[in-house]
């Protein structure tokens, strides 16, 4: 059984033991996320927001683009910090189980994440603020960061669209299996590679990715129109939002037992041939 | 007790085999000294018990428990201590708060005497420290963890001369019966009078294992003066005006044990240390 205390003190151990790492991944990620926002933000009025107008689309979308990429570089960037012989010594010896130590690095992932990406989005309206308020309309005070907040809600009902029919269809699901897949694709990734192991990781992927274009371009594509023209259009597509979000499921699954296995199984040196 | 039964190991990458069917059996409440020519798979028989490498067949077991499940409440009885190690740059204090949790048997007053041993106070900075003094801190907290079985590779190397001495002071002051503590080393001289059991690796054999009463019972270690070496000498090393000669203790004399002379001996004629195996 996993012991709360356990995986409380194992998480106290990484942070503390591994704290300039950790740091510089921190300074690194939030330093191009607020660039990043920096950038995309820099022609947007804050009147815009202040009327309670639509963001723009393709403002949203930019940063939730980068917020899934730094989020599915996160744990494999994670799992490199006890790649060194010396460190993986302490870290193997320290009186948990691999469950529990696993367990405490998806905690830090997942609560390290959220902190950093609230100080990047404050960090990048304020650098917004202070360079836009001498054009400012007057009225406009309102940063960014607080109008984020106040647009979440309104987020939610975009996740949850309503097909031709009118019909509520569960997108939301869709975003979940969304982030999560490449999250757990590169959390093995991070178990099972000891060096480059975003690149590899990486790679692998876009050869699977690149595998399947060609099988739909040869053979696939032709049998799922096929198929789709046979069935009604809103069934067919609901059909195959849920085959999809089935097999990003299983893989979700299948990744992160493989990286369960090869992080339980870990020895300090690299016992397997390729990796 | 550690049982190490018929394991087989092989570094995979380097395709180099280090053990076949290799069996071994450490008493408890006693420091061991693992000793082996270069190469002879010292460091990967101390990592292989503390479950840092996994054995491809065989099992390693401590006080009856597999060790490669990894248990918490095993791992909370094992420390290493390696020749080379990583200490994070934050204070001492800090360093045993954040690990002294995982042993519910550390000691903070023997952590304190320790290092007061080794001439240190605990207001320290583990990232302001040598080498040298990096390893008399680290080993002050293997000890006071109050692990059952503590294990150390090459642990006087970058310890200055009187730290040597004091490092013995503080290995004797930490010693109980419930405690094993495996030390594998090439400098012998600096734990000679610290071991009170002996073993000897090679080429995948155990060549001695036996403890310090048991070795002095069945050789002697003496000087020979002159060029004359005795008929049943297994091994005598020439020095200034005469030899040092390790021969079979027939007529029950106490010598002191000299344990460079002991491993030259056991290399060299293995055969002669055949009862001393177990």
């Amino acid at each position: 059984m996993a012991s709360i205390k356990r995986i409380a003190n194992v998480t106290r151990w990484d942070l503390i033991t591994n704290w300039k790492g950790y740091r510089s991944m921190i300074i690194s990620y939030t330093l191009a996320y607020v660039i990043g926002l920096c950038i995309m933000n820099w022609n947007s009025r804050y009147t815009v927001l202040h009327t309670q107008e639509a963001f723009s689309v393709l403002q949203w979308s930019g940063i939730m683009s980068m917020t899934i990429a730094m989020l599915m570089t996160f744990p494999c960037l994670i799992s490199s910090f006890i790649n060194a012989k010396q460190k993986k010594i302490s870290y193997l010896m320290l009186p948990a189980s691999m469950t529990e130590k696993l367990l405490s690095r998806m905690v830090i992932c997942f609560i390290l994440f959220p902190i950093m990406l609230l100080a990047c989005f404050f960090l990048g309206d304020l650098i917004h603020y202070l360079v836009m308020v001498p054009w400012m309309p007057e009225g406009s005070t309102n940063l960014a960061f607080f109008d984020f907040f106040s647009h979440w809600h309104s987020l939610f009902p975009s996740l949850v669209a309503t097909n031709s029919n009118g019909e509520t269809t569960y997108m939301y699901f869709d975003f979940i299996n969304v982030l999560l897949l490449p999250t757990t694709y590169l959390f093995m990734g991070g178990c099972l590679f000891t060096k480059r192991a975003i690149i590899k990781t990486w790679g692998i992927g876009i050869v699977a990715l690149v595998m399947f274009g060609l099988f739909m371009d040869n053979v696939g594509a032709e049998l799922l129109w096929n198929w789709m023209h046979n069935i009604e259009p809103n069934k067919a597509a609901t059909v195959i939002r849920w085959a999809a979000n089935t097999i990003a499921l299983g893989l979700n699954i299948t990744f992160a037992c493989v990286g369960y296995k090869h992080f339980v199984n870990r020895e300090i040196v690299k016992n397997r041939r390729f990796l | 007790m550690i049982e190490i039964n018929k394991i087989t190991y092989q570094y995979k990458k380097s395709h180099k085999m280090v053990f076949t069917d290799f069996s071994l059996t450490i008493p408890k409440g006693n420091v061991c000294g693992l000793l082996g020519k270069n190469g002879a798979g010292k460091s990967t028989l101390l990592y292989l018990i503390s479950a840092l490498l996994r054995t491809q067949k065989g099992s390693i077991t401590f006080n009856g428990q597999n060790v490669w499940k990894r248990k918490p409440e095993l791992l909370q009885e094992i420390f290493i201590v390696p020749e080379e190690f990583d200490l994070p740059a934050i204070s001492l204090q800090q360093y045993i708060n954040t690990n002294a949790p995982f042993y519910p048997n550390f000691n903070k007053e023997l952590m304190n005497e320790c290092l007061k041993d080794f001439e240190l106070t605990p207001e320290l900075n583990l990232g302001q420290l040598s080498m040298g003094q990096k390893k008399k801190v680290y080993i002050c907290f293997a000890l006071a963890t109050g692990v059952q079985l503590l294990i150390m590779d090459e642990p006087s190397n970058g310890l200055d001369i009187p730290s040597k001495s004091q490092f013995r002071k503080v290995v004797s002051r930490c010693m109980t019966d419930e405690r094993t503590i495996l030390i594998s080393t090439h400098q012998v001289k600096d734990v000679e009078m610290l071991l009170d059991h002996i073993i000897i690796i090679e080429n995948s054999q155990v060549l001695l294992n036996a403890n310090i009463g048991e070795i002095a019972n069945a050789f002697s270690f003496e000087f020979v003066q002159g060029g004359e070496m005795p008929e049943d000498a297994i091994f005598c090393l020439p020095t200034i005006g005469g030899a040092a000669v390790v021969r079979p203790n027939t007529e029950n004399r106490e010598t002191q044990i000299d344990l460079e002379m002991l491993f030259n001996a056991c290399i060299a004629n293995p055969q002669k240390f055949n009862n001393l195996k177990k």
